[in-house]
């Protein structure tokens, strides 16, 4: 091989590398519950998450009111709009050791005040719930769940 | 021989029919008079008749006989693998990369440092940034002094007892669904209770914030 191929070679294989870093992806499967004592109705599309929901929180109704899946990279910020002008934003940090750190943070109000700051990791393919005040008519139930498409972001 | 010092510079453009109408009439007119110009338009008018007739016998030497079968015939040809595609590929654009060596390897090492410095930066825009954000222009300030209601390991601090390392083997950290929490923190007046709950039965991990700690009753 020639030193000009050889050169060409180091290129390509450096671009590639680089295009293979930057694709780097983790999908976000995000769903707001609202859980009420309005009524007994129960989302047949909770229905994985019954016993657990039953068990926590014990309320009689829940719904799911928002289902989300994004495809986001490393370090994107993702909002989602969630009832009564809040908006959680939740940014993929990285990818070690099979387990997704990430950064939660709960905001308020059309000009946003913080109320909850989280950083915290999970298995890949795993959940977490995050729970707000209970309000007179109900809480928010957010769960998050994360799979990493990449697994070679380890900062 | 007699000279005209239209005939080398304006007698072919008339016999190209490049003149305009009014220099076209007048060279015509000269030429009328003119016997080296007329005698240079014949010769031109003569040379193209060559030229036609020369290249009308050539055309009419070729044999177009089987040209269609020999155009169907390479259409039914098997196409050349990709390997030899890729070659012919590379070589067709060869003269636009066909940089010398030190131009590729100064670009090869450019990227390779720019990438892995926005790699690291974005790195630490996270850890720095975003870990404790502080209010933007835009957001106004809140209520309160945020509460750091749990702090997990860090290099420079000791680890809280709300987190537990229960030292998992790599086996069981794949299968435990449980968080590992780094910092959490609220913002606001008031107390608030941060409830972290690990439920065995579904394994996962529920952070609930309320008013009281009896608020998520388990």
């Amino acid at each position: 091989m020639t030193p000009h191929r050889l050169a060409q070679l180091c290129f390509v294989v450096t671009l590639l590398w680089a295009l293979h870093a930057l694709a780097e992806e983790v999908e976000l499967h995000i769903e707001t519950v609202l859980a009420t004592n309005s009524s007994t109705r129960f989302d047949a599309r909770l229905q994985d998450l019954k016993p657990l929901l039953v068990r926590t929180f014990r309320y009689t109704s829940y719904r799911l009111v928002r289902e989300i899946r994004q495809q986001a990279r490393w370090g994107e910020e993702i909002k989602v709009p969630l009832p009564g002008e809040r908006q959680m934003r939740v940014i993929p940090k990285a990818y070690d050791r099979h387990r997704i750190s990430l950064q939660v943070m709960l905001r308020e109000g059309t000009n946003p005040t913080s109320l909850l700051n989280a950083s915290l990791s999970f298995p890949d393919n795993g959940t977490i719930f995050f729970a707000g005040r209970e309000q007179k008519d109900g809480v928010l139930i957010v769960r998050i769940g994360t799979t990493a498409k990449e697994k070679g972001h380890e900062p | 021989m007699a000279t005209c010092s239209h005939a080398d510079r304006l007698i072919p453009l008339l016999h190209d029919n490049e003149l305009q109408s009014p220099l076209r009439r007048e060279m015509v007119a000269h030429m009328a008079t003119c016997v080296t110009c007329a005698r240079t338009f014949s010769l031109l008018e003569r040379e193209q008749e060559l030229f036609t007739q020369a290249i009308e016998e050539r055309v009419d030497s070729i044999d177009f006989s089987g040209f269609w079968q020999t155009v169907e015939a390479k259409l039914s040809e098997p196409t050349p693998s990709w390997a030899i595609r890729l070659r012919l590929w590379y070589e067709s654009w060869r003269p636009a990369w066909a940089f010398p060596v030190p131009a590729w390897a100064v670009a090869t090492l450019l990227l390779s440092l720019v990438l892995p410095y926005l790699y690291l930066s974005n790195n630490f825009f996270l850890t720095a940034g975003n870990l404790n954000p502080s209010p933007s222009p835009t957001t106004p300030l809140p209520q309160g002094p945020p509460q750091q209601v749990a702090q997990g390991p860090t290099e420079d601090s000791q680890k809280s007892p709300l987190i537990k390392d229960v030292g998992l083997s790599d086996d069981q950290e794949r299968n435990n669904n449980q968080a590992q929490i780094e910092s959490i923190c609220t913002y606001g007046s008031g107390a608030v209770a941060i409830n972290i709950y690990y439920d065995y039965e579904s394994n996962s991990t529920v952070i609930s914030c309320g008013n009281s700690t009896s608020e998520y009753p388990q």
